[in-house]
């Protein structure tokens, strides 16, 4: 039987990623933001402002949390301390869904902070979903995978990542957080068609979709989260938003962040684009030109500031 | 040599990147080689630039992270030095945390263990590394303080339970956000001074007793004469009221010349102790 829309989990509305620099507008007002989402590791053991202020904010919004420490992907064995710690922070503060990456993090007990890419095999296929299963188990509630932004592809790789997200999603029943600049930055950086990937997923298993700015380097573009959403982005969005019929959306911005009103608007602009005429699409392609930069210097010594969020302002 | 295109199982796979991320200036012949041999090319970009596009954001986020953890240590080294420093200690010490809060905790311990003086007997050595690790210790304080448990939440201790605890009916509970912390450099003077946006020399070393701990959720520094503590060191580390005063030859001034509740009434204030019962 096919899935309810959304797994029967609400359409939040526009919301948006809860960072250090909104606390002290957010303890003294309160915008119409429908939801925020918080990356969950900032305050799974937080026992100072950033959980006071997540406390205060949860009383007055839906929270949906978002996690990148999971590895759901890795071979090391789920750390079941942190799936403990999740579901506590869950039911604290009442959060609507729990997301984390389709990737892996780290092995042999290391945790090098950033989303792996997994090949997309038959073997990673089967290992994600058994753990799928583990992690909903203990959650009692569905896991919500994000497919992120891959910088580079394997040899052995047998799946395109949309028929690897769908099947997966089927078989471990599981939702699915749609980032669609995250599916624009790897369709610029592998040569894939944007449309073909949105096409091919199970529109119903959507949960949630994230929008977000990113740095464009020529060859290769990385997900940066540091400005406005690019019109092509938009276009794409407003082609799959068409056909879920409506699913949380969420504006992440985590690098020169600005004041929460902007961020706000930039998420506000989505919500006017559900009645507006189609943007015209065409996939911009990758510089034609090979880099030749010397590999120890090439590639821009970046952050990945969704996770290098690190509250430090005392 | 293994085809292209013959799987190696996922945890082969996952060590090789793993080692590939935390090790970038290994044998760049092999991990071309590697590279080429289980990473696929995009159209601009070879299947080792592409390797190296996580490696860099592997370094760059985790440098970055340790410079907002470190931000007095590393305005002392300067960027360039203090990535030098950050780079060996993250090797040594790679993260195992599911958060990046953590990623600092071991830094001190390395500073103390790399230093270039290590092996020579503590008068022989230079002031410089000093003034490191006292700065890095106090900055971990600080991270550590911020984000873990306070007593925002805690009642004040009554007046009555304040009597009780002066006459030593009622036991001294230290905050848990509450360190003593002796330095050999006025190392809080600098870092408020970085905090602040300026670019404060290196200080002279100084002894220097401060209490570092958390009001509002605000992190805070008191500066304490020597002998004050010492006596709240003793208070903190569970002896009792007479016992702290007879420890510090001149907290008993202190005790006396403040009235009857002075010096307890400004370390209640200064959230030093704490009135009810922590979960
Ligand atoms: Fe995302």
């Amino acid at each position: 039987m096919p899935p309810q829309p959304r797994l029967g989990l609400p359409n939040l509305g526009f919301g948006v990623g809860l960072r250090g620099r909104f606390y002290d507008t957010l303890l003294r007002d309160t915008p119409p933001i429908d939801f925020f989402e918080i990356i969950s590791e900032n305050y799974m053991d937080s026992r100072g402002r950033p959980r006071h202020v997540l406390n205060a904010v949860a009383e007055r919004y839906p929270i949906v949390m978002h996690g990148v420490s999971l590895s759901i992907g890795s071979t090391d064995p789920l750390n079941r301390d942190y799936l403990r710690r999740l579901k506590t922070l869950a039911r604290e503060i009442d959060a609507v869904w729990i997301s984390d990456h389709l990737c892996w993090t780290g092995v042999a007990g290391h945790n090098s902070h950033d989303l792996l890419p997994l090949p997309l095999t038959e073997e990673s296929l089967r290992h994600v979903i058994a753990r799928i299963g583990q992690v909903q188990d203990e959650l009692e509630r569905p896991l919500v995978l994000e497919n992120p932004s891959s910088y580079m592809g394997f040899a052995e790789d047998s799946f395109t990542e949309w028929d690897f997200l769908s099947i997966l999603a089927e078989e471990a029943d599981c939702g699915l957080l749609l980032d669609v600049n995250n599916v624009f930055v790897s369709a610029y950086n592998h040569g894939f068609d944007p449309c073909t990937y949105l096409a091919r997923l199970p529109t119903e298993r959507i949960v949630q979709f994230h929008l977000a700015g990113h740095s464009n380097m020529g060859t290769h573009i990385i997900d940066t989260h540091n400005g406005p959403v690019i019109d092509e982005v938009w276009a794409l969005y407003q082609r799959i938003r068409a056909r879920t019929g409506g699913v949380a959306t969420l504006l992440e911005w985590d690098a020169d962040i600005p004041h929460l009103s902007v961020v706000h608007a930039e998420v506000q602009y989505a919500q006017t684009l559900e009645n507006a005429p189609l943007k015209p699409f065409t996939m911009p392609r990758a510089a034609a030109k090979k880099a030749t930069a010397d590999v120890a210097t090439f590639g821009p010594l970046t952050t990945q500031p969704e996770f290098a969020f690190h509250e430090t302002s005392h | 040599m293994r085809q292209a295109t013959e799987p190696t199982s996922l945890a082969q796979t996952q060590s090789w990147l793993q080692q590939a991320l935390f090790n970038p200036a290994g044998d760049e012949n092999a991990l071309r080689q590697d590279a080429e041999e289980k990473v696929t090319p995009s159209a601009t970009l070879s299947a080792r630039q592409r390797l190296a596009v996580y490696q860099h954001s592997y370094w760059g986020r985790l440098l970055a992270c340790m410079g907002e953890l470190f931000p007095g240590v590393c305005h002392a080294l300067g960027a360039a030095v203090f990535e030098g420093f950050a780079t060996e200690y993250l090797t040594h010490f790679p993260s195992h945390s599911y958060s990046l809060d953590h990623l600092g905790t071991r830094f001190v311990t390395y500073l103390q263990h790399f230093r270039p003086d290590a092996q020579l007997p503590p008068d022989q050595r230079e002031g410089w590394p000093d003034f490191l690790e006292d700065l890095a210790a106090l900055e971990l304080a600080v991270s550590q303080i911020y984000d873990g448990p306070g007593i925002e939440d805690q009642p004040p201790p009554t007046e009555a339970q304040q009597v009780a605890m002066l006459q030593g009916a009622l036991p001294f509970k230290p905050a848990p956000c509450l360190r003593l912390m002796r330095f050999r450099y006025p190392v809080h003077v600098y870092l408020k001074a970085v905090k602040r946006g300026k670019h404060p020399a290196a200080p002279q070393p100084e002894s220097t007793h401060i209490a570092v701990t958390r009001c509002a959720f605000q992190v805070r520094f008191f500066e304490h004469h020597p002998w004050e503590h010492g006596f709240l060191e003793a208070l903190v580390s569970g002896s009792d009221l007479s016992q702290a005063l007879a420890q510090n030859s001149l907290a008993p001034v202190l005790h006396a010349q403040n009235p009857a509740q002075g010096w307890l009434t400004q370390a209640l204030r200064r959230a030093y102790f704490f009135g009810g019962d922590m979960a």
